[in-house]
C-alpha cells in the first residue's frame, strides 16, 4: 500500500475486508468466535467451503492475503511474500496436502469476502461529479506544493461496518471561521502560529506524520516521500500489543479485525464532517491572514482539516485496543523504525492516541478543536465498534 | 536508403524482404529534398577535421549536483562570430565545469583553440551559463559576455566581459575582462545576456537574463503576493541603461526598476528574445520563464520604461519555457514568437509524464496572473495590431504549424537551412537525467529513509544516478511554406542521440549556407556543415551591417527583401536561442529566385533601398548611405472598427467546469450561448433581437426604435423559464396569426440531470405586439438538452414544422441523445412524428446543427445534419419519410466534431454550398481516414457511469489519451490492472480492456477535423474545396456570409475558441474572427487580422448582422459590434 500511495480512508477499507477474511476462517473453525453475520451492515451468512484437510491458522493468513492481493492496486506483489510464507510452512513440515486444502479453504473464503466488499458502494464514487472547492472565506482549497485534489470526497457514501450512517457521531460544528483579531478562530491560528516546534514535539510530530506521499521539490525533479498511512500505524500497534499479550491465534485475529473495522467506520465519520465542513487549513488560513512566510512542520495532507482523521482513529484503535488489553498496557512502539524514526515508549494507547492527536498541532497541520473534537468521535466510534461486536 | 549500403553481405537477403514491406514508406521517408538528393543536407564532422574538441562535461557528485543546483543538466552556450576581423566566423562555447574554448576559424572548416592566448577562458570554477558576441564600446569588434550561475558564492557569479583589444601579431585576438570596470560589476544567477539600444541613443545597453537557483517556493495567494513585491537582483533578471564616459567608455546603470522590469525573486529566466515585435521601430522583448512563473511580453514605450503586455497580446503561453527565438517564420513581415517546452512526440514518453488534470492548480495560477500555460511549445503568430491597440496580438498556432512536441528541449533558431526562402527551425533537447516521470516521482520514493523526518542527499543522488539519459534526437523542422513544418531532422543527418543544450547558426566556411554549432553535455560540440550549395544549389544573400555611432553590427536594424510580390524580413539581433549568439551576418535563402528589391530600416529610422541586388554574394549596407525617409503609409485602416453594441446584453461569467462532471468529456459542453436571432416581433417594419439566456439568465427581447437604437423590453414569460440554458432559438409564425412566434431550444449540460425538467424546450406566442407567452401543451415532452432548431414544412400542408437537434445527455457523454422532428397541426401544436419520418433520425448521434434545404429540386425540404462523432448527414424527403442519402450527395463519409453549419451559394451558380466548423488542425488530436480519432464507450466496471475512452494515432499507432491516473479515477478497477506509468504507457485499448469487457462497447470515429467547405456541383453531389490554412486555427462554432469590400461575392467570417478546455489540450484561443474574401468562384482569401480589424477576444457563438453592424454573442461575455469603414 506504500507502494501504491493508497490514502488512508481507502487504507482502512483494504485493511478491514482483509482481516475478515481471516477472522472469516477463524469463526467457521474456532466454537469460541461467532460469525460478523448479523453484526456488520449487510455481512451475509458465508458458506463453509468444503475442504476436509487444512489448517484453519495457515487459511484465516492465506485468506487475508487472497483477499488484499485482489483488491490492493500492487495486490500482486503480495505473492512473493505468500510464496515465502509457504515455503517456510513446508520447512516446519506442514504437508503439501495441508497447504492446498488450506489454500483451497481461503481462495473459497476470499472469493465471498470480495462479493461482500464489492457491494460496499466504494465502485460507485467515480459516478460523482469532481470536488469542486467553494472557494469562499475560511473553506478548503487545495494546498502547496501539489495542490492535489482532496482524496475521497465521497467517502461517507460508502457502507459502514457497524455505524447507521457516516452521521451517526457528527461532531460540534468548528470554531466558526472569521478574519477578525479577536474572535475564537484567530485565537486558534495564533496557537498554530505561536507554536515553538520544540524538539520533543517536532519528534512527536515525525513520529505520528504517517503521510503516504508528501511531494518534495527540486524544480523540475519531484521526488515523492512515503510513508505507511495512519491506519497502518494502528494496525502495527495491534500486532506489537499481540505479541506483547501473547494473544492466541484466533484472538489475534479477532482484535486485528475490530482495529481495522474501528478504522473503516472512524474514517468514515471523519470523512463526513470533513466534507461538510469544508475548513480550511492552518498553512492556507496563517499564510493568508498572518503570515506569509509561515510553513507548517510537516506537509499539509490533501483533504479539509476538520475533524483531524490521525486523532479520531487514533481514539477509536486506541479504545478498542483497551477493551482488550486493559487500560494500563504499556508498550514500545517501533513501528515507524523502518522510516528511521526511533521507536517510542507509551503507558497505554489512549496516551499514545492522545499524543497522536496533539502530534498534528505541532506538525501545523490540524488546529486545536479538530484534534479535541477528533478525539471525541474517535471514542464514540471505539466504543460503538467494542458494543456492537460484543453483541 | 543510406543505411542499406553499409549493410554486410550476410543480411542482405533481410534486406532485400524489408525492402519490398518497406518500399512505400521509404519514398516519402528518404528524400531530403524535392527528391533531388539522397545525400544529407548537413555532414557531422570529426573533431579530427575541426580541431574542435570541446565537450561540456559534468561531475556529478555530493556538493556538485541536480540537488544542489536544479539547473545542473541546463548545458552551455555558443557564440559565433568573427572576433579578428578576417572575414570567418569564430567560435565560443561555455562550459558549465569545464574550461570555456575559444576557437579560431581558420578557414575550411578547420579552427584553432586559442582561448589561452586570447584570455578568454573565464575563471576556472563552476557554473558558467550563456555567452554572447556583442560590440559593447561600439569599436567595431566583437566583445564576449559570460553569464555565471550555480549555488556559489556571490564572488564566482559575477559575470564576465572580455573586450576586444584587436589582434596581436599573429593575428590572434586580444582581450581585458573589463565587467567591473564597466559598471557590470554585481553579481547573479544568469542564464545570458543581451545587448540592444532600448532608448535609441546609439549604444548598447545590456539586459541579463536571471534565474533563481533555488526551487520553486511553495507558492499559496498569501507568498506569492509576497515575493512578487520583492526586488532581487541576484535572482530577478535587471537591466542596465549605458551612459558612456567622457571617454567615450561605456558605463552602465542598473535602471530595471525605473525600467518597468519586474525583478522578483520568481525568476526562472531560460529565454531572451529581443525584436521589435509591435513594428514601432523600438526593440521589445520576450522572457521566457520556467515553472509556473509567466513569461512576459515588455512592449518599449519609447521613454526608458517597458510594459508587461503578455495578458493583452497572447491567450496562453509554454508551461515550462526554456529556450525561445523571435523571427517572422510565415514570411509576412511580422516577427513571430516561439518558445520552448516539454512535451514529448511520442505517445509512450507523454504518458510518463502526465497525472490528472489539476484544475484547481491551474485556476491558481490564472488568479495569481500567472496566465494560462500549458506544457508544450508554443508558437506565438504575430497578427498585427488589431484595431488601435499598441500591443500585436499573436494567434498560438503550434500544434497546426506541427512544432509543439519536441520533448525536453533548449534552443530554438529559425533560419533559412535549405535557403528556400522560408526560414526553417532548429531545435535542441534532451536531459541528461529524464527525471520529468511519473514512476519515478511516485514509485521512487519508496526506498528513501528519513532522519527524523529529512532524508539525505546521498540517498536521493543515488536515485538520481539510476535515472537514465533521455537519449533524444534534436529537430530540424523544414518549413512547408503554409504555416505547417516537417520534421526532416534525421534526412538532413542531425539524427544524433544527445543532450544538447545552446546552439549557433553561422556560415563558417563561407560557402552561402548556414551551419549550426552545437554544445552538447558529456559529448564532443557538433559542427554541422552545410552542402546545400553543393546538393541544393539555391541562391543566397548575406548582408553586413555597418553602423553609425556605437551600434556598429547594426542591431535592431530591419531588413525587407521583396520578389515577385513576396517578401522575407529579417531583424539583426544575434542573441537568440538558448544562452547563445548566432552570426551577426544576415542570411536570406531565396530558392532559385533573385530579388527585386531590398530595403533596409536601421533602428535610428533611416532607410535605405537596394534595387536588384547582386544574389549569391555578401553585401555591405552601411547606416552612412541610409537617409531619413518619410515612411510612406504602409498600413491601411481597418476595414471593421469596433463600435458600441446596440444592445446592452452582458453573460454573466461562469465558474461551471464539465469535466468535473465527466473527466473525460472531450471538449466542454455547458458553453454554447448566446444565441442571437432576429424577427420584427411588432411588426413596426424594424428587425428586433432575441438573445437567449445561459442557465440562471433570462432571455431578452430588444425592440428596434427609429434610428437604430434598440430598447430592451421585459418578459415575465422568459423569466420564469430562467433556469433553463437557452441554446437556439428562432422566431417563426407557429399558429398562423400573422405574427413571429419564438421557439426556444433548452440545452446545457454540466448542471443537469439526464431527466432535468429545465431540459424541456419552450414555444412562445407572440400577440403581434412583442408581448410573449408560453404555450402550454404546445411541445411534446422533451427533456432533452438540444442544440439547434430548424424550421421547415416538412409534410407539405403550409404549416411550418420543426427538426430539433439532441446534442448531449448530460453527465453521460456520449451516449446518444433523442433529436426530434415536430409536426405542426396548425394551431401551434407540435407532435413528436420524427418514428414516421425516419427511425434512425430519432438517435442519430451528437447533434450541433442542421439545416432544410431542397437538394433534389422537388420543391420538397430536405435536411442536412452535423454533428460531434456524426458524419455530415443528408436526409431526402420522399414520400412523406425522410431517408438518409448522404452517399449520393458525398463520395466519402465526413465524420468530425462539427460544431456550426452555413448554407449558401458562394460560387454564384444557384446552389447552396456548405461551409461547417470543425475543431480545425490547430490541436494535438490529429484524424484522417486511415487513422481515425475513436471513442469506445461503455460503463465498463458497472458503476453505473459511462467511461468514455479516445483514442487517435500518434506516430502510427492509436493509443488512449487518457492518462493512467484519469483511468485510475474513472474505474476503480483500473488500479490493481495498471500498478505503474509504464505498464500503462504503451497500452492500446485493446491491452487496458479485456475481450469481454469491450463486448458491447460503443464505438465513435472521426475521421475529418478541419473546418471544410463544401461545393454543391451541378450533379448536386458535395465537394471538398480549399479553404485558407488560418481557417484550421480555432474551433470554429459561428460561420458568416458578409461581402465587405461589395464586390458582390460573398466572404465568409469564422468566429469560434474554447475557453474552458480539458487542461491537456488547453483552450483555444487563436481565432479573433478570420475573415476570408471569396473570389465568387468558390475561392477565399485570408485577410490578416490587421486588415480586417477583428479583434475578438473568447468564445464566440453567434454573430447576427443587424443593418450596418455584426454583434458578436461571446460567452460569458457582453454582446460585441463592429461596424464596416470607418467609424466617426
Amino acid at each position: 500500500m506504500i507502494h501504491d500511495v493508497t490514502n488512508p480512508p481507502l487504507s482502512a477499507r483494504f485493511f478491514a475486508y482483509a482481516c475478515l477474511a481471516g477472522y472469516e476462517v477463524v469463526s467457521q473453525n474456532d466454537s469460541a468466535y461467532k460469525s460478523m453475520h448479523g453484526i456488520l451492515n449487510d455481512y451475509p451468512q458465508m458458506t463453509k467451503p468444503e475442504v476436509s484437510t487444512f489448517s484453519y491458522q495457515l487459511s484465516a493468513v492465506l485468506a487475508m492475503l487472497e483477499t488484499a492481493k485482489k483488491m490492493q492496486p500492487s495486490g500482486a506483489l503480495l505473492q512473493t511474500y505468500q510464496a515465502k510464507l509457504l515455503d517456510s510452512c513446508r520447512n516446519e513440515g506442514v504437508s503439501e496436502e495441508v497447504i492446498a486444502g488450506s489454500q483451497e479453504y481461503a481462495v473459497a473464503i476470499s472469493k465471498q469476502i470480495l462479493k461482500y466488499a464489492k457491494a460496499d458502494k466504494y465502485n460507485l464514487i467515480s459516478n460523482f461529479p469532481r470536488y469542486e472547492p467553494e472557494k469562499t472565506p475560511g473553506t478548503w482549497y487545495p494546498t502547496p506544493p501539489g495542490y492535489f485534489p482532496p482524496v475521497e470526497p465521497y467517502f461517507n457514501t460508502v457502507r459502514p461496518f457497524t455505524l447507521d450512517s457516516a452521521a451517526q457521531f457528527r461532531p460540534a460544528p468548528p470554531v466558526a471561521f472569521s478574519e477578525d483579531k479577536n474572535s475564537a478562530f484567530y485565537k486558534l491560528m495564533r496557537l498554530n502560529y505561536d507554536d515553538k516546534k520544540e524538539p520533543q514535539h517536532r519528534v512527536m510530530a515525525a513520529f505520528w506524520d504517517c503521510n503516504p506521499f508528501a511531494l518534495e521539490n527540486k524544480g523540475h525533479l519531484l521526488v515523492g516521500m512515503k510513508k505507511i498511512s495512519p491506519g497502518a500505524h494502528w494496525m502495527g500497534i495491534t500486532n506489537i500489543a499481540c505479541k506483547q499479550g501473547k494473544t492466541d491465534f484466533s484472538k489475534t485475529m479477532l482484535i486485528n479485525a475490530s482495529v481495522a473495522i474501528g478504522l473503516m467506520d472512524g474514517f468514515m465519520t471523519c470523512w463526513e464532517e470533513k466534507f461538510r465542513s469544508n475548513r480550511i487549513r492552518p498553512e492556507t488560513a496563517i499564510r493568508k491572514y498572518i503570515d506569509p512566510t509561515w510553513t507548517p512542520f510537516l506537509q499539509t495532507p490533501p483533504f479539509p482539516e476538520y475533524l483531524s482523521g490521525h486523532s479520531v482513529i487514533s481514539s477509536s484503535s486506541a479504545i478498542i485496543l483497551t477493551h482488550y488489553f486493559g487500560a494500563k498496557f504499556e508498550y514500545t512502539d517501533t513501528v515507524e523504525e523502518r522510516f528511521g524514526l526511533k521507536a517510542r515508549k507509551f503507558p497505554s494507547f489512549i496516551a499514545a492516541a492522545e499524543e497522536s492527536g496533539m502530534s498534528r498541532f505541532y506538525g501545523g497541520i490540524h488546529f486545536m478543536d479538530a484534534i479535541e473534537n477528533g478525539q471525541k468521535q474517535g471514542v464514540q466510534v471505539g466504543e460503538w465498534v467494542v458494543k456492537k461486536l460484543g453483541e | 536508403m543510406k543505411r542499406i549500403k553499409s549493410w554486410t553481405p550476410g543480411i542482405i537477403v533481410l534486406a532485400i524482404s524489408l525492402g519490398f514491406l518497406g518500399c512505400n514508406k521509404s519514398k516519402d521517408s528518404d528524400n531530403p529534398k524535392d527528391g533531388k538528393t539522397q545525400t544529407p543536407l548537413f555532414t557531422l564532422l570529426p573533431a579530427e577535421k575541426t580541431k574542435i574538441d570541446f565537450a561540456n562535461t559534468l561531475t556529478e557528485g555530493l556538493n556538485t549536483n541536480v540537488l544542489m543546483y536544479e539547473y545542473f543538466y541546463n548545458g552551455g552556450g555558443v557564440a559565433a562570430g568573427d572576433l579578428n576581423g578576417d572575414g570567418l566566423d569564430d567560435i565560443y562555447f561555455t562550459g558549465n565545469m569545464v574550461p570555456n574554448k575559444l576557437y579560431l576559424n581558420k578557414g575550411q572548416m578547420a579552427f584553432e583553440d586559442i582561448t589561452a592566448t586570447a584570455g578568454v577562458g573565464g575563471r576556472e570554477r563552476p557554473w558558467k551559463t550563456g555567452v554572447t558576441l556583442a560590440d559593447v564600446n561600439g569599436d567595431g569588434k566583437l566583445d564576449i559576455y559570460v553569464s555565471y550561475s550555480g549555488n556559489v558564492s556571490p564572488e564566482s557569479l559575477k559575470g564576465q566581459l572580455f573586450i576586444n583589444k584587436g589582434n596581436d601579431a599573429n593575428g590572434i585576438p586580444q582581450f581585458e575582462e573589463s565587467a567591473e570596470k564597466y559598471g557590470l560589476g554585481a553579481p547573479s544567477n544568469s542564464t545570458q545576456a543581451a545587448f540592444f539600444d532600448f532608448d535609441k541613443d546609439g549604444d548598447m545597453d545590456m539586459f541579463l537574463l536571471n534565474h533563481n537557483p533555488k526551487s520553486l517556493p511553495i507558492l499559496d495567494e498569501a507568498s506569492t503576493a509576497d515575493i512578487l513585491k520583492k526586488d532581487d537582483p541576484l535572482t530577478g533578471v535587471r537591466f542596465f541603461k549605458n551612459d558612456p564616459k567622457a571617454d567615450g567608455t561605456p558605463y552602465f546603470t542598473d535602471i530595471t526598476k525605473k525600467a518597468g522590469i519586474q525583478s522578483s525573486p520568481l525568476t526562472y529566466g531560460l529565454g531572451i528574445g529581443i525584436a521589435d515585435v509591435n513594428q514601432d521601430g523600438w526593440q521589445d522583448m520576450y522572457i521566457s520563464n520556467d515553472y509556473s512563473v509567466p513569461d512576459f511580453l515588455y512592449i518599449n514605450n519609447k521613454n526608458g520604461t517597458f510594459t508587461d503586455a503578455l495578458n493583452a497580446s497572447i491567450g496562453h503561453t509554454s508551461h515550462s519555457s526554456m529556450g525561445n527565438d523571435i523571427a517572422d517564420f510565415n514570411n509576412d513581415g511580422l516577427p513571430d514568437i516561439f518558445t520552448l517546452d516539454m512535451l514529448p512526440e511520442d505517445n509512450r514518453r507523454q504518458k510518463l509524464l502526465a497525472g490528472l488534470d489539476n484544475y484547481e492548480l491551474f485556476d491558481f495560477n490564472v488568479k495569481m496572473g500567472f496566465h494560462h500555460q500549458y506544457m508544450r511549445n508554443m508558437l506565438q503568430l504575430n497578427q498585427g495590431q488589431g484595431g488601435k491597440s499598441k500591443v500585436p496580438v499573436f494567434s498560438e498556432v503550434g500544434q497546426l504549424s506541427g512544432v509543439s512536441n519536441t520533448d525536453w528541449s533548449w534552443a530554438s533558431l529559425f533560419a533559412d537551412y535549405d535557403n528556400d526562402g522560408w526560414k526553417d527551425l532548429f531545435i535542441t533537447n534532451g536531459n541528461l537525467r529524464d527525471f520529468t516521470n511519473m514512476d519515478f516521482v511516485k514509485f521512487m520514493g519508496d526506498h528513501l529513509k528519513r532522519i527524523e523526518g529529512q532524508v539525505k542527499r546521498e540517498d536521493v543522488l543515488n536515485m538520481v544516478y539510476q535515472m537514465p539519459s533521455s537519449n533524444m534526437k534534436n529537430y530540424l523542422f523544414q518549413n512547408k511554406k503554409d504555416l505547417t513544418f516537417t520534421n526532416v531532422a534525421d534526412n538532413w543527418g542531425l539524427g544524433e542521440i544527445s543532450n544538447s543544450g545552446g546552439a549557433a547558426y553561422s556560415d563558417l566556411d563561407n560557402d552561402g549556407d548556414l551551419d549550426l554549432i552545437v554544445n552538447n553535455i558529456n559529448k564532443p560540440a557538433f559542427i554541422y556543415q552545410n552542402d546545400g550549395e553543393k546538393l541544393l544549389k539555391n541562391n543566397y544573400l548575406k548582408i553586413k551591417l555597418e553602423g553609425d555611432g556605437a551600434n556598429k553590427f547594426g542591431i535592431g536594424a530591419k531588413v525587407t527583401i521583396y520578389n515577385k510580390g513576396q517578401k522575407q524580413y529579417l531583424e539583426q539581433m544575434p542573441t537568440r536561442g538558448y544562452q547563445s549568439s548566432v552570426s551577426p551576418v544576415l542570411h536570406f535563402g531565396l530558392g532559385k529566385e533573385n530579388i527585386d528589391s531590398l530595403q533596409i530600416v536601421w533602428l535610428s529610422g533611416k532607410r535605405e533601398s537596394v534595387i536588384n541586388p547582386k544574389v549569391n554574394a555578401l553585401l555591405t549596407l552601411a547606416e552612412k548611405n541610409a537617409k531619413v525617409v518619410k515612411p510612406g503609409m504602409e498600413t491601411a485602416n481597418p476595414l471593421y472598427n469596433v463600435v458600441q453594441s446596440p444592445i446592452a446584453y452582458n453573460g454573466k461569467a461562469s465558474t461551471t467546469n464539465d469535466f468535473k462532471r465527466q473527466p473525460l468529456l472531450i471538449n466542454p459542453i455547458s458553453f454554447s450561448g448566446p444565441c442571437l436571432i432576429k424577427g420584427d416581433v411588432n411588426g413596426d417594419g424594424l428587425e428586433d433581437i432575441f438573445a437567449g439566456g445561459g442557465s440562471g439568465e433570462a432571455g431578452k427581447l430588444y425592440l428596434q426604435q427609429k434610428g437604430g437604437t434598440f430598447t430592451s423590453k421585459p418578459m415575465p414569460a422568459f423569466e420564469a423559464d430562467k433556469q433553463s440554458d437557452d441554446t437556439d432559438a428562432v422566431f417563426f409564425d407557429a399558429n398562423g396569426d400573422g405574427f413571429q412566434d419564438l421557439f426556444v431550444g433548452s440545452g446545457g449540460y454540466a448542471t443537469f440531470m439526464p431527466e432535468d425538467p429545465l431540459l424541456q424546450s419552450r414555444l412562445y406566442l407572440n400577440d403581434g405586439k412583442g408581448n410573449f407567452s408560453k404555450s402550454a401543451g404546445a411541445l411534446p415532452k422533451m427533456i432533452t438538452s438540444t442544440s439547434c432548431v430548424r424550421v421547415a414544412d416538412v409534410n407539405g400542408d403550409n404549416k411550418p414544422d420543426l427538426f430539433v437537434g439532441g446534442r448531449v445527455i448530460p453527465g453521460r457523454y456520449p451516449e446518444t441523445p433523442r433529436s426530434y422532428v415536430l409536426i405542426n397541426d396548425g394551431s401551434g401544436k407540435f407532435s413528436d412524428q420524427t418514428a414516421n419520418l425516419s427511425a434512425e433520425l430519432a438517435n442519430i448521434g451528437l447533434v450541433t446543427d442542421a439545416a432544410w434545404t431542397d437538394l433534389n429540386g422537388d420543391k420538397k425540404p430536405d435536411l442536412i445534419v452535423v454533428g460531434e462523432w456524426m458524419p455530415i448527414t443528408v436526409y431526402i424527403n420522399v414520400n412523406g419519410k425522410l431517408e438518409n442519402k448522404t452517399s449520393t450527395y458525398f463520395d466519402k463519409q465526413y465524420s468530425g466534431w462539427w460544431n456550426k453549419l452555413l448554407l449558401t451559394d458562394l460560387n454564384g451558380d444557384g446552389k447552396d454550398d456548405l461551409v461547417i466548423g470543425n475543431l480545425g488542425l490547430n490541436s494535438q488530436c490529429k484524424a484522417s481516414d486511415a487513422e481515425p480519432v475513436e471513442m469506445i464507450y461503455k460503463d465498463f466496471d458497472d458503476n453505473g457511469s459511462i467511461d468514455p475512452i479516445m483514442s487517435f494515432y500518434i506516430q502510427g499507432k492509436s493509443y488512449p489519451y487518457v492518462t493512467r491516473d484519469e483511468m485510475l479515477d474513472q474505474m476503480s478497477i483500473m488500479r490493481t490492472r495498471f500498478q505503474d506509468y509504464k505498464t500503462y504507457a504503451d497500452a492500446t485499448v485493446k491491452e487496458i480492456f479485456t475481450a469481454d469487457e469491450l463486448e458491447g462497447a460503443k464505438e465513435l470515429k472521426a475521421n475529418y477535423l478541419k473546418t471544410a467547405y463544401f461545393e454543391q456541383g451541378a450533379n448536386g453531389k458535395f465537394a471538398e474545396r480549399p479553404l485558407p490554412f488560418q481557417s484550421q486555427i480555432s474551433p470554429v462554432y459561428t460561420i458568416t456570409a458578409v461581402d465587405f469590400d461589395k464586390d458582390g461575392n460573398k466572404d465568409l467570417l469564422l468566429c469560434g475558441n474554447v475557453s474552458k478546455a480539458r487542461l491537456r489540450f488547453g483552450k483555444y484561443d487563436a481565432n479573433f474572427g478570420v475573415l476570408l474574401k471569396g473570389n465568387g468562384k468558390g475561392g477565399f482569401a485570408y485577410i490578416k487580422q490587421d486588415r480586417s480589424g477583428f479583434n475578438l477576444k473568447g468564445d464566440v457563438r453567434s454573430v447576427l448582422p443587424v443593418g450596418d453592424k455584426l454583434l458578436f454573442g461571446i460567452n460569458q461575455q457582453e454582446i460585441k459590434a463592429y461596424q464596416i469603414g470607418k467609424v466617426q
